[in-house]
């Protein structure tokens, strides 16, 4: 067969000579290699307002979703044909096997076909042989050659030869409808000639076998950093940017100017970036580039020798100076684009129609561009939707966001304060078309979507914050029947539940929705005697609760620091039971220590602590009858609070002051790592002013005393520590 | 010239033969005023075959830097070539001269005393002041001279020199004439004439060099060799030549020892072990192939006069203990913190090294 050209799949040169190859021949059928269940696609990849790179997406009808990209810039001699069969109005076809064959084959196998038919590692060797061709029957010989010994060293595997054998039995289909063998022609990766040539055709039960499998397909727009082997993606291409600039010169038969155009760029680039880099030094590195390239006989420098000698005349020697210019101009930022309508899944449609709506478009650039979102009514505008579009993305993006579709990513906050604000990060990404696409399966929009994948773990879900979490994830989204969901789901969880951490958690989120549900607009009438009955369950849950051991006490500390925070915030809500609870918790003795203290702390701060019998307190808890850990423990509780609040009062100094000085040795070391850690929170600043209550207890200088108490550990004072740290306390 | 004579000869004298080989059996273009063409001169350096003779390689390592070199003194560039010191440049700048010329001598030697004369021109004052300006009073330099005869000069550590020396480069390379306005001429340089110049990384800063000038310059930097094998057969090679070229009648260290100098130069250089398993404080000293060089050939020498004309290991102790430290306070504790540490640690293969190392040092 004459009339196979065989190619490399994105390689200007191989789509240059096909172009020839094929005006030549004026076939009257193309075959393609590519997925024959596509076919219908090429009706629309050949539109005129499509614009490269793009890829065919097929993925499984099934979770886990499998998917299989089929990526094309303008310079592949697939998308090359397929245009120039439709400018000549002549039938054309992919003539692989389906893609749904290869998403059923094994995931090794899968892997394999990734790496299409050329070994990569050859790309600089590839560039000097093939790019420069300029006659197509030479370049015709030369890649059936080069693919001839590519074969004696690697033998095609049997996923190879069923391909081969595929294609072949497709181009004797074709050939039964009573076209001659001339009037065929046939584009294949250069690896598959031969294959090809010697395969027996598949039997007719054989050939319908494979096509019976279903799986869905769809258009997306590429880019090609994702085209390029730098996004660690395998068909990948070094310098989709540059091989760009080589089609669009081959194209005018001037591929000499691709190096003038690559250097120049290159020189621009350093300029725009504060470099200095004149139209001589350009000169002299086309010079130099060109001279390699006669080194290895070649007439036209590759890329490598155009980069090594812009490093030598541009880049003072050192790659790292122009790193930046070179991704630059060898990927670049370019993005493929289809027109409307184009993608097959409604999810597609539903997204881009929503970046339209929200006046989001001008976000899809790879390029990660900042947006802030004031979620208030604007006063400014007529309409209510304009009024509230800040709102609307807020919830698009979130709902973006909780589908894992990495096209935003929410920033945190500057200002706690702020809530009516939001600050996120746009980039689009080929990744995100393909987790977009993939969530096609769970619904049409968007919308649907997430409230699909809410639904769904609230079903899995067992445990209370869990749906919480979702709870405000669905709040979050502006989803409210998706609140109300996961608002049941709490409900029904939290008349069992008895856990404290996990109660004060749920208010905790429930507290937010209420306070912030009139500015998202999803304010929920169910919600506030839910959080009622929760605050006041985990007020009777507080006291057990602080019956526990020292391991969890942190966290209970964290609940307890929450209820309080909760019933301030909510107009000072059951304030009176609260603090019973917490005066409950400073009185009893079988309480942990570390939490009592706590309790005295937030008392003690918020004014509800008479000062003489707050002195009580102290002084009953760091005293001699008290176990020496427990009092420790105790104080450390009590630290974990207003810093300031402890400062002023000298009488807590003064009473620790004494019952250290009254310790035993052995009762001291024990005692100093409790009050290490305690004193580890405090900032230099509130050490200083300790030191200085300690200095005028002591009728000392303040500053000198600080001095002496804040100065670095010595060394066998460090030791003594480290010992300590090290120590088992059980053994006593 | 009798070869027996001189410590060490140009480049072109001692691989001769090769040269003479390879100009024999040329088979591409030769540019005007080279002896061969660019690919032998590649061959020449890198290594290869020419007709039936083994070339031997001269420069060992990353060999598109070569090309990038050879490439630009094939335009009318100049060359500068950067590196750390003992990597080669000096080195890298004879063979070419030799290979493109046949004449590595026209030097340049960069000090911070080397004037403006030097690289123009000078005057013969005797003649001088009996003739007055005339071309025979004129004493031309290296560059002048490469200029007239169409070849290669080699400017050796210009940073070193005065920042307004350098700057008369600039006009040079530039319009690639002299002018003498003392006796009215102009001194063009013909096809062929360049120039390579050679500059420390470690000198940054010292006379760091002009933009201008450095625009004039297609630059190179020359790495440290990139792993242990590559520097092994650096120093092998080279010790072989210079124990030939020296007359040391010592027997050539054996690979084993040249793997243990190497290895302990270069954790010490890189500052973490071969393995990659073990930070390493580094020393104040560079501790290039270059000194791993001298160091070997150093403990031949003392072997050849002192001992039995093997290599003792108290001998390259004592070639390790003056290469590595070079600043008594600090180095001699990186030392033997490396000693303790990392040799001591490193097995039986290393334990009479290590033990004539500690004795040193107590």
């Amino acid at each position: 067969m004459e009339n196979i050209f065989g190619i490399r799949h994105l390689s200007p040169a191989s789509a240059y000579h096909l172009k020839h190859f094929l005006e030549q021949k004026k076939p009257r059928f193309v075959l393609i290699e590519g997925p024959s269940d596509c076919n219908d696609m090429i009706e629309d990849i050949v539109q005129d307002d499509l614009i490269p790179p793009f890829a065919m997406m097929s993925y499984t009808i099934d979770t886990p979703i499998q998917s299989l990209l089929y990526p094309f810039a303008n310079y592949s001699p697939e998308y090359v044909a397929m245009k120039w069969a439709y400018q000549h109005h002549i039938p054309c076809a992919f003539m692989d096997l389906p893609s749904s064959a290869f998403l059923t084959m094994e995931e090794s196998q899968l892997q394999q076909d990734k790496v299409i038919d050329l070994d990569m590692d050859v790309n600089d060797q590839w560039e000097r042989i093939f790019e420069h061709v300029d006659d197509t029957f030479q370049f015709k010989e030369a890649i059936t050659l080069f693919a001839h010994h590519l074969r004696e060293l690697n033998p095609p595997d049997g996923q190879t030869c069923l391909r081969e054998a595929y294609m072949k039995t497709t181009i004797e289909k074709i050939k039964e409808t009573g076209l001659l063998e001339d009037d065929i022609v046939v584009v294949c990766g250069a690896f598959h000639i031969e294959g090809i040539q010697q395969a027996t055709c598949l039997s007719d039960n054989e050939y319908q076998k494979i096509n019976q499998k279903l799986v869905n397909r769809t258009l997306m727009p590429y880019s090609y950093f994702r085209l390029s082997s730098l996004s660690g993606y395998g068909a990948g291409n070094k310098a989709p940017a540059y091989y760009e600039l080589l089609w669009q010169h081959m194209l005018e038969n001037q591929p000499k100017q691709a190096a003038y155009d690559y250097l120049s760029r290159i020189s621009l680039y350093q300029r725009e970036h504060g470099y200095n880099c004149s139209t001589a030094q350009v000169i002299e590195a086309l010079q130099l580039a060109q001279m390699l390239a006669a080194m290895h006989q070649e007439t036209l420098p590759s890329l490598q020798d155009l980069k090594d000698a812009a490093i030598a005349c541009m880049g003072q020697g050192s790659e790292s100076q122009l790193m930046e210019a070179f991704i630059a101009n060898d990927i670049g930022t370019t993005m493929g684009y289809l027109p409307k309508g184009m993608s097959k899944t409604a999810i597609q449609n539903d997204f881009y129609s929503q970046l339209k709506q929200l006046k989001l478009e001008r976000f899809q650039t790879i390029v990660a561009t900042p947006l802030e979102l004031d979620l208030r009514e604007n006063t400014t505008v007529k309409s209510k939707n304009s009024a509230f579009l800040d709102l609307h993305r807020s919830c698009f993006l979130h709902q973006l966001r909780f589908l894992e579709i990495p096209f935003c990513a929410l920033l945190p906050s500057k200002q706690d304060t702020a809530d009516w604000k939001e600050t996120w990060e746009l980039k689009w990404s080929s990744e995100a078309e393909i987790i977009l696409i993939e969530n096609s399966l769970y619904g049409e929009s968007i919308a649907y979507a997430t409230q699909f994948c809410i639904k769904q773990k609230l079903e899995q879900s067992t445990n209370m914050s869990e749906c919480a979490f979702l709870m405000e994830e669905a709040f979050l989204c502006g989803l409210p029947d998706s609140l109300l969901h996961a608002l049941q789901a709490v409900q029904s969880l939290a008349i069992d539940s008895s856990s404290f951490e996990d109660i004060v958690s749920t208010a905790k989120r429930l507290s937010r929705i209420m306070r912030f549900g009139t500015l998202r607009h999803s304010a929920n009438e169910n919600i506030e005697p839910l959080f009622h009955q929760l605050f006041y369950r985990a007020l009777l849950l507080c006291v057990e609760s602080c019956q526990c051991d020292d391991k969890v006490a942190h966290t209970i500390m964290e609940a307890m620091k929450t209820m309080n925070d909760l019933s301030i915030q909510h107009d000072h809500y059951m304030e009176e039971e609260w603090l019973q609870v917490l005066v409950e918790l400073i009185h009893r003795d079988d309480m942990n220590p570390f939490l009592s203290g706590y309790a005295t702390a937030i008392l003690l701060e918020r004014g509800f602590l008479q000062e003489n019998d707050f002195q009580q307190i102290l002084t009953y808890h760091i005293s001699q009858g008290i176990s020496v850990d427990i009092a420790a423990n105790w104080f450390e509780g009590f630290m974990m609070r207003n810093h300031y609040a402890l400062i002023a009062r000298s009488f807590v100094w003064k009473q620790l002051d004494e019952y250290i000085q009254d310790l035993e040795e052995q009762d001291f070391l024990r005692a100093l790592l409790y009050l290490r850690r305690a004193f580890g929170t405090y900032s230099a600043k509130e050490k200083h002013d300790i030191a200085k209550n300690l200095g005028s207890l002591w009728h000392l200088d303040e500053n000198s005393v600080a001095e002496v108490l804040n100065g670095d550990l010595k060394k066998e004072e460090q030791d003594l520590l480290d010992e300590l740290e090290d120590f088992d306390f059980g053994d006593f | 010239m009798n070869q027996q004579e001189y410590q060490r000869l140009p480049a072109e004298i001692l691989f001769q033969l090769e040269i003479e080989t390879l100009i024999k059996n040329e088979k591409y273009p030769i540019p005007e005023g080279w002896k061969m063409s660019p690919r032998s001169v590649l061959t020449y350096i890198c290594g290869g075959k020419s007709g039936n003779m083994d070339i031997t390689p001269k420069y060992i390592g990353n060999e598109r830097l070569v090309e990038i070199a050879i490439a630009t003194l094939v335009t009318d560039r100049a060359l500068l070539l950067i590196g750390e010191p003992g990597t080669a440049k000096s080195w890298l700048s004879e063979h070419l001269c030799a290979a493109i010329n046949g004449d590595s001598t026209k030097v340049i030697q960069g000090t911070a005393g080397t004037s403006e004369e030097a690289i123009r021109y000078s005057w013969n004052y005797a003649m001088l002041i009996a003739k007055g300006p005339s071309e025979e009073a004129l004493v031309k330099s290296p560059l002048l001279n490469a200029m007239e005869t169409g070849s290669i000069v080699r400017f050796e550590e210009i940073s070193r020199c005065a920042s307004e020396v350098q700057d008369a480069l600039i006009s040079i390379l530039s319009e690639k004439r002299v002018s003498i306005p003392e006796l009215n001429m102009e001194i063009p340089a013909k096809r062929g004439f360049s120039l390579i110049a050679t500059a420390n990384t470690r000198d940054k800063g010292v006379n760091d060099m002009s933009a201008a000038l450095k625009r004039r310059f297609n630059i190179v930097v020359l790495p440290a060799p990139k792993d242990l094998k590559t520097e092994m057969e650096i120093v092998e090679q080279r010790v072989g030549q210079l124990s030939a070229s020296l007359g040391l009648q010592a027997k050539v260290p054996s690979v084993d020892v040249i793997e243990r100098v190497v290895t302990i130069f270069r954790e010490l250089r890189n500052g973490i072990t071969i393995d990659g398993k073990q930070k390493v404080k580094t020393t104040t000293g560079v501790l290039s192939s270059a000194e791993a060089i001298s160091l070997l050939a150093n403990s031949m020498a003392l072997a050849a006069s002192f001992g039995d004309g093997k290599i003792r290991v108290q001998d390259v102790a004592a070639g390790l203990q003056g290469a590595i430290v070079k600043d008594e306070s600090k180095d001699a504790l990186a030392w033997k913190e490396y000693l303790e540490n990392i040799l001591k640690k490193k097995g039986m293969s290393y334990y009479d090294l290590y033990h004539a190392c500690m004795e040193l040092n107590q």
